[in-house]
Order: structure tokens, then C-alpha cells, then sequence
């Protein structure tokens, strides 16, 4: 079989997800892992597995840790109640690993990408021609 | 007709990037003040921004990533961030100085004083980036930019001992009271005007707005092979004009008008409307490019959708820092900052800027797992090494000369 | 737990020997991705190393090569090492310690890449 060797911060970190029509959507700020059960007691020798793909200025701000990455999350947190604005991509919806990550889902389906939802509606879509390619 | 369309992408962002406001002022600054003892550096900007650009539009050809998506995936966050926030703030200064700066032909051309003009013009870069097709606005710009070349007609016109210009170029002396760190200060930023990190912003995400694939490889190299010596030879000819007429006069450039003396004296009322156009196409143009790379680089940072290859509500975020970049610049200008003095420094400041951008290109030019087969060629990874020790002197030298000459006092 | 919860931690031997800093985590992708019930990216292990700069930019791990000015700068100081995962005990906050002794650790191999570019 042909197992594929991928070093996670080499090749999934900081790089550009692209959802299903093709639109960019967000970059990969962080991975999620799970550890197996009881480890690290557990006796069948199980290995972690990455679950999810995370995306989203709020897990930006962890990554960058210290003040500055304190102060950005407590105010992403603030001004997204009830979330701590990350795009969780479960595994499943990733197609391909590449240059770019290309996802099986919208990027509308994503909690990361409410910023850009809420630019759209309070702001770019009520200049007039906002709905029209450049010609 | 489409072959020789292909090929403005390279044009105007060489013409922007080379004839913009700053080169404009620094090139015949300089050309006034040292002749031709710093035409060398113009070389060495023109060779090391075909490198940097060439390299730069092949991935962004073969994998699709522009500039600052690499940056991000190559530096990690922290270093992309301080290099965002720099490159940033180059652009905006650069921004600012390019709006003043197509104020300023209009002025000249109407004379109606420019802080007049500078909404005006503010108000158009932005609607051209909301509106105008991205390949419609290149071949305008860049094909009403090449009017430049009168200045290159201005030095041909008069008659100059061409044995003995390329004798003081291959030669560099000093006049006698001028001193090696002032010397050192104007190289720094001639070579910071000819290779500077928005040019590359804008070429490789502009690769990506006109969907080049590995099969356009062709495209890029011919743009980047064309466009870029052109820019450079407008550059020269600045120099040379500038040498030829203002120096034995000895004028020193503090304003626009001045650049334009040359050609007004050698070519007469047609070579001055000429020469207005070709500044305000190139201002036009630099303007433009400084206002989308402020939104390329950002939203690339972040991952968000950019480009005006789609519609400007599916980029909301990307057209918000568009938008709020020309405003924020148009204020800065009719502060009554000086135009001049702003690009001056900002020359200095993408010189120390530049070396964050370069080395993760450099290295992503090698990486298979972007390029496949299209990886640097060993002459390309030669004569990267020697512009990686140039880029990182020139960053290292370049606030301790500024602060020492007190910026070319 | 997250990818960066892992990065940049300090490696410690059972003797209390430091190998170094966690500059990645090697996952092996054992089949296509799609199943939602067997997660098809498996850790196989840390790899640790000195140079922090070089591992970033992917010198001696990946299929990058040049230019070699870069390279011999970059590898000179870093000899990266893969600490396979069954020998990691406890995740610290700063630190992760693993069993038995540094100094038998593999050389972390390049990973191959026959994959080409993304895009055509």
C-alpha cells in the first residue's frame, strides 16, 4: 500500500483551504488531534489521529500566544459571543492535500467565514456593482 | 494582437514599479546629483527584480499560490505578521505618494492645485479596483504608460557622447565633497525602488487574476524578460535626462516639475503633454498596484478570498481593506504631507522589508511539492545566493545610512 | 489537543537529557481520505531538532534542495530526529517527555514527494 508521509507543519499549517467551488476559504491555523483512549496507558499500542482541520482568526490568536495573542482572542471572543471562532473541518470533508487544501464544503458552512458574511452585507453589497463581475 | 496584450501584466507592473512617483524623483535626484556614478545600481535592481519576479510567477503559474500565501506557509505566523504590518505600511506611504503623485501631473497639466485633484484621483484608483476587468485595466495602463519612453527620446534628442556616459557608469567617481555613506544611502534606495516587494505582491497575484497554468509559463518569462528591462531603461533615461541637462545646471530636484524640465527644454509642447501623460499613466498605474497589493497581502495572510477575478461581494473583506486603504491614504495626502519625502522613505523602508518576502520565495522556487519539475535551475539558485547576500546587506545597511547621512542630506 | 500544543516543546530523555525541540509532527496517511469513521492521518511521531529556522523552511526533511547556500547554512547546526510516538509519556507545558535515551533516535528521513505540483 502506499502510505503517504505528511509533516503537519510543513504541509497542512498555513496553508490555503479551498472549498468545493472553488472559492478560498480560510488558511489551516491549527490541527486538531485526538490521543487514544487511556494513553498514554493504552495497551494496544493505538496512535493519535488528526480529527480536524481548525480555521479562524480566534485560533490565530492562540497560536500567536503572549499579550498580543491574548488580547486578540479576548476580543474575537467579545465580539463573537459563544464561539471561539474556529472553523472546525472534520477530516472527512478534506479532498486532497496539496499546495492548497481543497475541502468537500462551502465556505458559507463555515463558522470562520462570518466576518466575510457580515463585510458583505453591511458593507460591500450596498455599493452598487457589488453583485456584477469587473468588465 | 492578444500575444502583445499577454504582455502588460509585466509592462505596468515594471513601469509602476520602476517610473512610479519615488523612482521618478529618486532616478533624476540622483541623475543630478551623481551623473551616471549610480546607473550600476539600476543594473543590479533590474536583474534582481526579473529574478524575484520570474520566480514568484512560476509558482504562483504551477501551484496558483501568490506571494504572501507563501510567506504565511514558509515564516509561520509571527514573521509573516511583522512582515505584513511593514510591507503594509510601505504600501500605504507608496499609496499615498502615487495618489499625490497623479494629483501633481494633473496640476501640472492644468494647474489647478493638486490637494484640489487628489480626491479626485483617490476616488478613481478605487473605482477603476471595484469596476474595471483586471486585464482591461492592465493593457490601459500599461499600454498609455509606455509614453514614458519620450524621456528616452529626450536623451537621444540630446545628443549625448554616449562613449563617455557608459565610461562615467562603468566608473563611478565621487565629486569632490560628496561622501561614500550619502553615496551608499542613494544606492540603497534606487536599488529599494527597482526591487520592491509590491511589485512581486502584484505580478504573481495578477498571475493568478489572469488564471495562469504551467502551460503560460511562456507568458510569465516573456512578461518579466520585457517589462521589467523596459521599466529599467525608463529609469536610466531619467538618470541620463536629468545628468545631461540638470546637473551642469546644477538644480537639485524637490519637485516634479523639475523632472519634467529636461524634456519641456529638449522636445518642446509636445514632449511635455507626452511626458505628463506617461506620469500620470505610471502614477495611475503605481497607485493602482500599491491599492491591490494592501488587499492581496492582507487577505492572503488570513487565507480570505481576494481578487478581482470574482464578484466584489464574494471578496467582502478583501475589497473592504481595498476600499479603506484608498481612503485612509487620500487622507494622509491631503494632510499636506510631502508627497516626495513620504516615497523617499519608503524606498528606505521595502529595502529592510524586502528580505522577509525573497527568502521564502527563493525556497519555495525549490520545493517539487509546488513546482514539480519546474523547480529552480542550478544558474537561477547561483544568482538567487549572490541576491540573497545583496537583499540582506542592503536591509542591514539601510536604517543606520539613513540615520547617519540623515537620509541623503 | 492541538497541532501547536505539541510544537516547539522542549524533548527530554528518561535521563533527562534534552533532544531537542518538537519541530514537527510526522503523520502517515494510511488511505484515501473519506471514511468518517477510521480517521485516515495517523501521528507516527515527533520530529525533534536544534535549528528552528531551518526546519521551518523544510531544509533536510523535505524534497527542497537549493540553492545550497541556504541548505549548508541551515543544515549544518540541525540533524533532525524522529521520536516515534509510543516512546512519548507525558505531554508537559512546556516540555514532553519520552522513554529510553536520546542518543538512539533516528535520523528523521526526507519525506518522499512524487506528487508534483497541485495544479496543472
Amino acid at each position: 500500500m502506499n502510505a503517504r508521509v505528511i509533516d503537519a507543519a510543513l504541509e497542512l499549517l498555513d496553508r490555503q483551504l479551498i472549498d468545493r467551488d472553488g472559492k478560498l476559504a480560510g488558511n489551516v491555523d491549527d490541527v486538531e488531534i485526538a490521543l487514544p483512549e487511556n494513553w498514554p496507558d493504552n495497551e494496544r499500542g493505538e496512535l493519535p489521529v488528526v480529527t480536524a482541520l481548525l480555521s479562524g482568526p480566534g485560533v490565530l490568536a492562540e497560536r500567536f500566544g503572549g499579550r498580543l495573542g491574548r488580547g486578540w482572542a479576548a476580543f474575537y471572543r467579545r465580539i463573537h459571543p459563544g464561539t471561539d471562532g474556529s472553523g472546525s473541518i472534520p477530516l472527512a470533508q478534506v479532498r486532497d492535500i496539496g499546495s492548497a487544501i481543497r475541502l468537500a464544503i462551502s465556505r458559507d458552512e463555515l463558522s470562520s467565514t462570518r466576518m466575510e458574511e457580515w463585510f458583505r452585507r453591511h458593507l460591500i453589497s450596498k455599493i452598487p456593482g457589488a453583485g456584477h463581475a469587473p468588465e | 494582437m492578444k500575444k502583445v496584450f499577454a504582455l502588460t501584466l509585466g509592462v505596468l507592473t515594471a513601469i509602476g514599479g520602476f517610473v512610479d512617483i519615488g523612482d521618478i524623483v529618486a532616478n533624476t535626484a540622483v541623475g543630478a546629483r551623481y551623473k551616471w556614478a549610480l546607473a550600476w545600481v539600476v543594473v543590479v535592481g533590474i536583474i534582481g527584480i526579473m529574478l524575484f519576479a520570474e520566480m514568484a510567477g512560476r509558482v504562483a503559474s504551477v501551484s496558483g499560490r501568490a506571494v504572501f500565501d507563501l510567506v504565511r506557509e514558509r515564516l509561520g505566523p509571527r514573521f509573516a505578521l511583522a512582515n505584513l504590518i511593514g510591507s503594509f505600511f510601505v504600501n500605504l506611504m507608496t499609496l499615498t505618494a502615487e495618489i499625490a503623485g497623479v494629483a501633481l501631473a494633473l496640476e501640472l497639466a492644468t494647474d489647478v492645485n493638486y490637494l484640489l485633484w487628489l480626491p479626485v484621483c483617490a476616488f478613481a484608483v478605487w473605482l477603476v479596483i471595484w469596476r474595471v476587468k483586471f486585464e482591461t485595466m492592465e493593457d490601459v495602463v500599461g499600454i498609455v504608460g509606455l509614453a514614458m519612453i519620450v524621456v528616452a527620446v529626450t536623451v537621444w534628442r540630446t545628443g549625448p557622447d554616449w562613449g563617455s556616459m557608459f565610461h562615467e557608469a562603468t566608473h563611478p567617481s565621487l565629486k569632490s565633497g560628496e561622501g561614500l555613506p550619502t553615496y551608499f544611502y542613494y544606492a540603497i534606495a534606487l536599488f529599494g525602488a527597482a526591487m520592491t516587494p509590491y511589485e512581486v505582491f502584484f505580478f504573481s497575484s495578477g498571475a493568478v487574476e489572469e488564471h495562469w497554468t504551467r502551460s503560460d509559463l511562456f507568458v510569465n518569462r516573456a512578461n518579466v524578460y520585457l517589462g521589467f528591462p523596459l521599466g529599467g531603461l525608463l529609469s536610466l533615461a531619467l538618470m541620463s535626462s536629468a545628468a545631461l541637462t540638470l546637473a551642469p545646471l546644477d538644480i537639485s530636484v524637490a519637485h516634479l516639475g523639475q523632472v519634467a524640465l529636461p524634456t519641456a527644454l529638449t522636445l518642446g509642447k509636445v514632449g511635455l503633454a507626452t511626458l505628463l501623460i506617461g506620469f500620470f499613466a505610471a502614477t495611475f498605474g503605481a497607485a493602482l498596484e500599491t491599492a491591490l497589493s494592501s488587499g492581496y497581502t492582507i487577505a492572503q495572510f488570513f487565507g480570505w478570498q481576494w481578487g478581482k477575478f470574482v464578484r466584489p461581494r464574494d471578496a467582502a473583506r478583501f475589497h473592504t481593506v481595498v476600499l479603506a486603504t484608498v481612503v485612509v491614504a487620500a487622507i494622509i495626502g491631503l494632510s499636506s504631507v510631502d508627497p516626495i519625502k513620504v516615497t523617499e522613505y519608503s524606498l528606505i523602508f521595502s529595502a529592510v522589508a524586502l528580505p522577509l518576502t525573497y527568502i521564502p520565495i527563493l525556497v519555495v522556487a525549490n520545493d517539487p511539492s509546488y513546482l514539480g519539475d519546474r523547480v529552480n535551475s542550478r544558474f537561477s539558485n547561483a544568482l538567487g545566493s549572490v541576491y540573497l547576500v545583496i537583499v540582506v546587506v542592503a536591509a542591514v545597511a539601510a536604517i543606520p545610512l539613513m540615520l547617519a547621512t540623515k537620509a541623503g542630506a | 489537543m492541538r497541532l501547536s500544543e505539541l510544537l516547539n516543546k522542549e524533548v527530554i530523555d528518561a535521563n533527562g537529557q534534552s533532544a531537542g525541540h518538537v519541530h514537527d509532527v510526522r503523520v502517515i496517511q494510511d488511505g484515501p481520505i473519506t471514511s468518517s469513521f477510521d480517521a485516515a492521518l495517523r501521528v507516527h511521531g515527533l520530529i525533534v531538532g536544534r535549528g528552528a529556522l531551518a526546519n521551518r523552511l523544510g531544509y533536510g526533511r523535505s524534497a527542497v534542495r537549493g540553492p545550497w547556500v541556504i541548505r549548508a547554512v541551515l543544515e549544518a547546526g540541525d540533524k533532525p530526529t524522529v521520536v516515534p510516538w509510543h516512546r512519548v509519556r507525558v505531554i508537559e507545558a512546556t516540555r514532553i517527555l519520552i522513554t529510553g535515551s536520546c542518543d538512539d533516535l533516528e535520523r528523521a528521513r526526507p519525506v518522499s514527494d512524487g506528487r508534483g505540483a497541485a495544479r496543472e
